[in-house]
């Protein structure tokens, strides 16, 4: 082997370690996993969201009924069309309040904890944008090179022509750097959305996991809304059952009817008591990713990244799967 | 950064208080005789039950507002939604990316087509 050829073997042999390094720092498994991780947190934060607009709703509900039932006398303040602030553009609330003056209790709206939910969704949302396959990025910088060498091609032979230049083979040579260009540019898209990612869950940790402490005390909460929601009618079910056992004249058959309705009441409880606290988990996925990422990702943080996204892809699947809408009696507020 | 939602003691106390109660009514309608009598132990149990699981729906939607308010007191939104705004600024920078090198190509061809069409006149 000459010293040319040496040398030239030492160039490929540079450029191939060169991309064997980047490929080395790329780990699609960091990328999915993240990617995973955003989608479930997403799918979390609207599942909670949507159960926290229906306690909302159920508490405004309550609230009307109650004041109907006191027969509470409801009156006008701040209500004049011409109040102070009306010329300004900014009329005072028109509010309901007993006779007398005093306030009416408001049904919550919760709006921070569906703002805090929001931006925990968005999070997620751009989180799995920048953890997309970068194939596609591949193919359009791919593309856009080999579109390049070709256009620079054109350009030598024109100008070679223009100035009586011998001609010489300039295109192919263009077209080899180009696909030597675009393999790292491919390499380096990947690495640099990987790197991106690491970045950023190692620096969002702090407050993700502070707003997954709140979210999971709104889980929490949510539980034991529901499950002492749903305890009145599990409790009203077996005192119709107790009540029918307990009449002599009622037949085998209503009780074996209202047994099987006990039953199910009895069944549709314990699956409401299965769904863990989901927010918990996200935090404890979002702390392991952050921790594999602090490291680069390696084999063992990696293995419990991904365990910590698989749980919470578990916990996800089997919360609130074996309720169902609110029954038409009113009775079944199973979400 | 650490947000905490401050338990007060009033909120524990009668969480404690509707657990214990509703255990005991709970314990008793498991175990009572059925009766008609609204003074009867089963019937008094199992309108306590009732009385108290609606309680606890009142005690957790005080907590929900709690931890409602903690989150408005916290600025936790701004420092997410602050979070996101850098993911998608370095999905968007990685994509601009890839249009940049489009773009030089099409400049590129652009002058490539010049080129030609100049060596193409007369005088050249």
């Amino acid at each position: 082997m000459n010293i040319f050829r040496r040398r030239r073997a030492g160039r490929r042999g540079a450029a191939l370690a060169a991309a064997l390094l980047l490929s080395a720092c790329v780990n699609p498994a960091f990328r999915d996993s993240v990617g995973e991780y955003g989608a479930l947190t997403k799918a979390a934060a609207a599942q909670q969201n949507a159960r926290t607009a229906a306690v909302a709703a159920d508490e405004e509900e309550r609230l009307r009924a109650e004041l109907a039932a006191n027969r509470a006398d409801l009156r006008l303040e701040n209500c004049e069309p011409d109040a102070e602030g009306v010329a300004e553009g900014k009329p005072p609330r028109c509010t309901l309040v007993l006779k007398g003056g005093a306030a009416i209790e408001e049904a919550p709206s919760f709006a921070n904890v569906a703002a805090l939910t929001g931006a925990l969704s968005s999070y997620a949302d751009n989180l799995i944008l920048l953890a997309a396959d970068p194939k596609d990025d591949q193919r359009s910088f791919s593309e856009s090179i080999s579109g390049l060498a070709t256009s620079l091609g054109g350009l030598d032979g024109a100008v070679r022509k223009a100035t009586g230049a011998a001609p010489g083979n300039a295109a192919p040579k263009l077209e080899a750097v180009a696909a030597l260009v675009a393999q790292g540019g491919n390499m380096y898209f990947a690495q640099r959305r990987a790197a991106a990612l690491k970045r950023i869950v190692i620096a969002a940790d702090p407050v993700v996991q502070s707003a997954a402490r709140l979210l999971s005390g709104v889980d929490g909460a949510l539980l034991s809304y529901y499950r002492n929601d749903l305890y009145k009618s599990v409790q009203a079910a077996q005192g119709h059952a107790t009540r029918l056992v307990n009449t002599p004249e009622a037949s085998v058959e209503d009780i074996r009817a209202a047994q099987d309705a006990l039953f199910a009441k009895v069944a549709a409880y314990n699956a409401l008591g299965s769904d863990t606290l989901r927010f918990q988990a996200i935090g404890e996925a979002h702390a392991k990713l952050a921790a594999a990422a602090r490291r680069g990702a390696s084999a063992g943080e990696m293995k419990a990244a991904i365990e910590a996204v698989l749980e919470l892809a578990g916990t996800a699947d089997a919360a609130w799967a074996a309720v169902k809408p609110k029954g038409k009696d009113g009775d079944d507020h199973q979400r | 950064m650490t947000t905490s939602v401050e338990t007060l003691p009033a909120w524990s106390a009668a969480d404690q208080a509707q657990r214990q109660a509703m255990g005991a009514a709970s314990a008793i309608l498991r175990d009572a005789d059925f009766s008609d009598d609204p003074s009867s132990p089963y019937q008094q149990a199992e309108q306590a039950c009732q009385r108290l699981a609606e309680a606890g729906k009142r005690l957790a939607v005080a907590r929900m507002k709690r931890i409602d308010a903690a989150i408005a007191a916290s600025g936790q939104v701004a420092e997410i939604t602050a979070a996101a705004n850098k993911a998608k600024k370095e999905a968007d920078l990685i994509a601009t990316a890839t249009a940049k090198v489009e773009k030089l190509t099409q400049v590129v061809t652009a002058v490539t087509q010049i080129a030609t069409k100049i060596t193409a006149l007369p005088f050249v």
